[in-house]
């Protein structure tokens, strides 16, 4: 019917029908909006799954993995294994031992941080998916472990850790990571998973060792069997280059081969500490390196600097004595092993710690190290044995993520500094435009 | 045929030959750093323009092809169309080609009735050239040391040679076919009572590969294979109805109502293999590593709307609306969302008062004010994890790790603009000269904003969106145009633009202004958000001599306190353009543009000072602390770095040549006409040491990039001139 212009009241009618209508429209039509994202994963899907359980743990290990790998290149150029060249904040911060909480926010701390956030929330989901098992659940160890290990880590890199949300010392880190290890060595036992019992005892030893409860570390170390093969930080290939385990030590040392990458290596000026065999000319062999070129790093500075090229060391998978590699992609590095155990042991005792070795023994470890690098032995003692054990450990834990922590407890417990000073490593031939900064510890995040 | 202005002809990079560079050796191999300044005497000024070599750059070919039909009835009538062009990029394996038909059909049965149906297909390619930030053309040619060894500094100068080599180690493609169908109902059963109805489908279908050879200059230099299939789909459903109604004699009545909704799917696949044997096996199951993922995700909205208008004497109009918007992508807690409207306008010369001023033509008054919201991304309200691939550290073998991905926001809404515009349209001596002015001013309130999170909470992605933010824009937008000659000899149509605008972040709503997110990226060294000052303004450093420091000494320079600068988008813009047509078939067309009161950082001048090539540091007449302060380091002199980018550009240029008709019907046409174009022709002013202050490294109108903001010439191509010369015939 077709409606006539002048029918006023049915115009107002059809305007009172079409805002009722409007309205019951959109009154229900609430299920027309749901949607279907299948590739979401959201809380309610994971949370309470017993096949998660093994998830939530690799989430836990994988952010620490990845903060490890950023943390050993950092930790490298921060130190006399490396030198670094890169123009940009935050990188060349690190070479210049002058960091910044806003050079650190893109870096290895993200990773690390998340460990530890994951780690606490993470446990707690795994404890209740294990049930009743819990205490003997090798998973369950396995979280606590590696939660341990990120409160470590935080507490041997950074000046402070955010523990609860609230930025606390080293101190605070410390006791959660030995808390922690307890846990999870208690929990392996039970489970019968020796390499996790004894990577958490080893991380005990190494808190002590750090807080100079000598006493206590030697105990703990003692309890890792000086021949255990160790534990390692797996290679993960990411779509995400950044989240490659080693992309900084490979694409860095291995990468400034090429044109195009950034670039890490020797700096000249600390090359003789890699150099013990054949009278202290020719490399060790667990640390060798290109001694036929110096190479100019990437830009960053308004004059050339060198450095020499760092094949693969002895912590790393593909490692020979003497070789003559550059560091692969998916090289995995060992983060803990019967060795570190027995340096930590020989460590402690030179330094008054009660029931481990005679300055005898370590002499006789610190002559055994050095036959593995090169054929000689020495003859140490006093303050001359201390420093070559930490020789010895520089080169046998080379680029593999010890050196930092290590030369922070130096400096810590015994007022030793080993950090690089004076003018910038690198130039030859020509004055460093500038001298190392003082940092010995890396800032938290601004953001925190 | 196509060709950018490089300004070349001087030269892009340079070498001084010093004493300290002659001298200069490695010092292990003893060879000379400088090959080419030896036998020089010192002083000499080495200059190079790789971008000039030949296969390095080329003059590439635009084509375009068209053919279209129309015609009808008394009931129907149709149109359709095909084209094809083909447009070569000045990188050797840069083109874009791309084939269409479109099709209009039109049938009305009746008077209150008729239909509408539109249909459009397109096919592309698109080839692009590397855009990575490491080992581009141009960046490997401005940073090219002239006279250098071949492994200099830099060791860019063997990555320059052989630069076809390196364009066939670099393949990027995209294929696409979109298909976009609609159709519209009008229906009136009555002339106060009118309807629309459209449904339209939209659909997007792709595949793309990039593909990096092994051992080649591009990152990976292992290689990588990466393919994926992005599908988007957009389906609408769209009514509008409106019911007029005489209430008086002079008043008026007309309500208008509505409803659209709208579904939106975007879906991809993407494998990717990495670590290549060689560059001829190129498929993924040959790779060391191989990954795959795939995305998806769906958008739903629905929204209503109702509108009143009011007349008076068909000279005053006033309006108001009320829009309510429910979206899948709101919080859980939003239910809907009102927008309101209201708006006057007032032909005011209409009023018999005007009739005096008989040269007026036209003058309109109008002013209005309504809100308009711009919805978040499809997650951000949702709380997620995600699988990461890890490597059991006892086994070694591959599995999944559970890794906290995004916080998420329940409570996140649209942001809503609030804009107040007055203006006037004006037209004079019988449509000679008319103009138009807009004042406006907009508020945006619960602007979404990117809050970083604490990184100890643990968060895959550092940053959630809040409705926090209080954006304010204010300017002016005016228009003149006129015809100052009108004859049968000469026609001369002139049109001036200009407009204003005044941006600036208002608000944030948390009292820490840390937790701002900076997304810059690559300008984080120079671009800030910050509460009072324009949105991703400039903010630099000035080289501050140290205490007792030699002023030649670029290390003797630190960075001074940061300071604002400017803005980094344009707040000024003009335009002027004029068309003369002689003799009715010769018509002459320019326009000029001009942008400026913005900055841009010119990252390309700063890295090749700091490679010691850009022509400053190599001045023998620039005082040697000058020098010092450009080579003093990348985060203490971004000052010297971060350039005006006012410019006036001569944008187009064309003449046009119709026919005489009688010689066109010899060939049967009804018209026909040859055009000479040019686009980008060249600068009439630029402070901009540059090539182009236009350009910027990352597409700054996409609101969903993660660098949106970013302004930076980073190794930028300059806009292409184009010179085209097209035939069109109409039969």
């Amino acid at each position: 019917m077709k409606i006539q212009p002048r029918d006023s009241r049915r115009r107002w009618a059809l305007r009172a029908l079409v805002l009722v209508g409007s309205i019951s429209l959109f009154a229900g039509c609430g299920d027309v909006l749901d949607v279907d994202n299948p590739s979401l994963v959201t809380p309610g899907q994971v949370e309470g799954q017993t096949t998660m359980l093994d998830k939530f743990v690799a989430g836990i290990e994988a952010n620490w993995r990845i903060g490890y790998g950023w943390n050993a290149s950092s930790g490298a150029a921060m130190t006399d294994e490396t030198i670094f060249g890169h123009g940009w904040t935050p990188w060349n911060e690190y070479d210049r031992r002058k960091i910044t909480p806003q050079g650190i926010t893109s870096l290895g701390y993200p990773f690390i941080t998340a460990a530890i956030a994951s780690g606490e929330l993470y446990t707690k989901e795994v404890e209740k998916l294990a049930g009743p098992d819990s205490l003997k659940s090798a998973p369950v160890a396995a979280a606590y472990a590696y939660t341990g290990y990120s409160y470590l880590s935080a507490a041997q890199l950074y000046c402070q850790v955010v523990i609860d949300g609230s930025a606390q010392e080293d101190a605070a880190a410390y006791a959660r990571a030995v808390e922690l290890l307890h846990k999870a060595a208690d929990v392996a036992s039970a489970a019968g998973v020796d390499s996790i019992a004894h990577m958490a005892n080893l991380g005990i030893a190494k808190a002590y060792l750090d807080l100079g409860q000598r006493d206590s570390a030697i105990v703990y170390a003692q309890k890792v069997p000086a021949n255990w093969s160790g534990m390692w930080v797996r290679y993960t290939f990411d779509a995400d280059f950044n989240k490659w385990t080693f992309y900084n030590l490979y694409k860095r040392t291995a990468g400034f081969k090429s044109t195009v990458e950034f670039n890490q290596g020797v700096a000249p000026q600390e090359a003789w500490k890699l150099d013990t065999r054949n009278g202290g000319t020719l490399p060790d062999l667990r640390t060798p390196y290109q001694t036929d070129s110096l190479t100019t790093l990437m830009g960053g500075w308004n004059k050339p600097r060198y450095a020499y090229v760092p094949y693969v060391p002895s912590q790393f998978s593909s490692y020979t004595p003497g070789n003559s590699n550059l560091i692969s992609e998916d090289d995995d590095i060992r983060f803990a092993s019967g060795l570190e155990a027995q340096y930590i042991i020989a460590e402690a005792s030179l330094n008054g710690g009660a029931g481990g070795w005679s300055e005898g023994q370590v002499r006789d470890f610190v002559d055994a190290r050095r036959r593995v690098g090169a054929p000689d032995a020495g003859d140490y003692a006093g303050d001359d044995l201390f420093a070559e054990l930490r020789h010895q450990k520089l080169l046998d834990f080379y680029l593999a993520g010890f050196r930092y922590p290590d030369l922070r407890r130096y400096l810590n417990q015994y007022g030793i500094n080993e950090f690089p000073t004076g003018p910038l490593n690198g130039f030859v031939g020509t004055a460093a435009p500038e001298d190392y900064g003082t940092d010995t510890c890396w800032p938290i995040s601004p953001l925190e | 045929m196509g060709q950018t202005d490089w300004s070349l002809d001087r030269g892009t990079s340079f070498t001084r030959c010093t004493a300290e560079r002659i001298a200069e050796t490695n010092p292990n191999t003893g060879a000379p750093i400088f090959p080419g300044c030896q036998g020089t005497s010192e002083g000499a000024l080495l200059t190079a323009s790789p971008l000039s070599l030949p296969g390095v750059l080329r003059s590439g070919d635009v084509r375009n092809y068209a053919l279209g039909v129309r015609g009808g009835g008394d009931q129907y009538s149709f149109y359709a169309n095909v084209s094809h062009d083909l447009e070569q990029g000045v990188n050797l394996n840069s083109e874009f080609g791309r084939s269409s038909a479109r099709a209009n059909f039109t049938f009305n049965p009746m008077d209150q009735l008729d239909f509408q149906v539109n249909f459009n297909y397109v096919h592309d390619r698109t080839s692009m050239p590397n855009g990575n930030n490491a080992g581009t053309i141009i960046q490997n040619a401005l940073i090219w040391v002239p006279g250098a060894a071949g492994l200099s500094r830099n060791q860019v100068n063997d990555t320059f040679r052989d630069q076809e080599e390196q364009f066939s180690a670099y393949e990027n493609w995209l294929r696409g076919d979109h298909a976009i169908f609609g159709t519209t109902v009008n229906y009136r059963p009555a002339t106060w009572f009118v309807n629309r109805f459209t449904v339209g489908a939209d659909v997007a279908s792709r595949e793309a590969q990039r593909w990096i050879a092994p051992g080649s200059a591009y990152s990976p230099t292992t290689g990588q294979l990466t393919q994926g299939s992005p599908k988007n789909t957009i389906y609408t459903v769209d009514y509008a109805g409106t019911i007029s109604n005489d209430l008086t004699s002079a008043l008026t009545s007309a309500l208008s109502f509505g409803a659209q909704y709208n579904y939106s799917k975007y879906q991809n696949s993407v494998a990717q293999g990495s670590d290549f044997p060689s560059s001829t096996t190129k498929d993924i199951a040959f790779s060391t590593f191989q990954t795959g993922w795939t995305e998806l995700s769906e958008v739903k909205k629905l929204g209503f709307y109702g509108q009143e208008q009011i007349g008076w004497n068909d000279r005053l109009f006033l309006t108001g609306a009320l829009r309510v918007d429910n979206s899948s992508v709101f919080g859980s807690d939003i239910k809907q969302i009102y927008y309101p409207k209201v708006s006057a306008s007032y032909v005011i010369s209409e009023e018999p008062f005007f009739r005096n001023y008989s040269w007026i033509d036209q003058l309109r008054l109008r002013a209005a004010w309504g809100q308009a919201g711009n919805s978040p991304g499809p997650f951000a309200a949702i709380q997620t994890y995600t699988f990461t691939q890890t490597t059991d550290p006892t086994t070694g073998v591959k599995g999944l790790a559970l890794v906290r991905n995004t916080k998420g926001n329940p409570d996140v809404k649209p942001e809503r603009g609030s804009e107040i515009e007055a203006g006037f349209d004006l037209g004079l001596l019988g449509g000679r000269l008319g103009g138009e002015f807009t004042y406006y001013d907009k508020t945006t309130s619960d602007a979404l904003v990117s809050v970083a999170l604490p990184p100890s909470q643990g968060w895959a992605v550092p940053s959630y969106l809040a409705n926090l933010g209080t954006i304010k824009n204010s300017g002016v937008e005016m228009s003149l145009n006129a015809t100052p000659v009108q004859s049968r000899i000469l026609t001369w149509d002139a049109q001036v633009g200009f407009s204003t605008n005044s941006n600036e972040l208002a608000g944030f709503g948390l009292p820490d202004t840390t937790r701002l997110q900076q997304p810059f990226g690559l300008t984080a060294l120079v671009q800030r958000n910050v509460v009072g000052y324009p949105l991703g303004g400039y903010w630099v450093r000035d080289p501050v001599l140290t205490d007792g420091g030699d002023p030649t000494q670029p290390g003797d320079y630190v960075g001074g306190p940061m300071r604002y600068l400017g803005p980094s988008m344009p707040t000024r813009q003009g335009s002027l353009s004029s068309t003369f047509t002689i003799l009715g078939n010769v018509t002459l067309y320019a326009l000029f543009d001009y942008r400026g009161g913005n900055y841009l950082y010119n990252h390309s001048r700063d890295a090749t000072c700091q490679a010691r090539v850009c022509e400053a540091v190599n001045d023998a007449d620039v005082p040697e602390a000058e020098k010092a302060k450009l080579l003093a380091g990348i985060q203490t002199n971004t000052a010297l770095y971060t350039e005006k980018a006012d410019f006036v550009k001569f944008r187009n240029l064309s003449l046009t040549y119709t026919l005489p008709r009688g010689f066109s019907e010899r060939f049967g046409s009804d018209r026909a006409s040859i055009t000479l174009a040019g686009q980008n022709l060249g600068f009439l002013y630029k402070p901009y040491t540059g090539f182009d202050p236009e350009t910027n490294f990352i597409g700054i109108n996409d609101p969903g990039a993660q660098w949106a903001g970013v302004r930076v010439d980073y190794w930028n191509q300059p806009m292409l001139r184009r010179i085209t010369a097209s035939l069109d015939v109409t039969f």
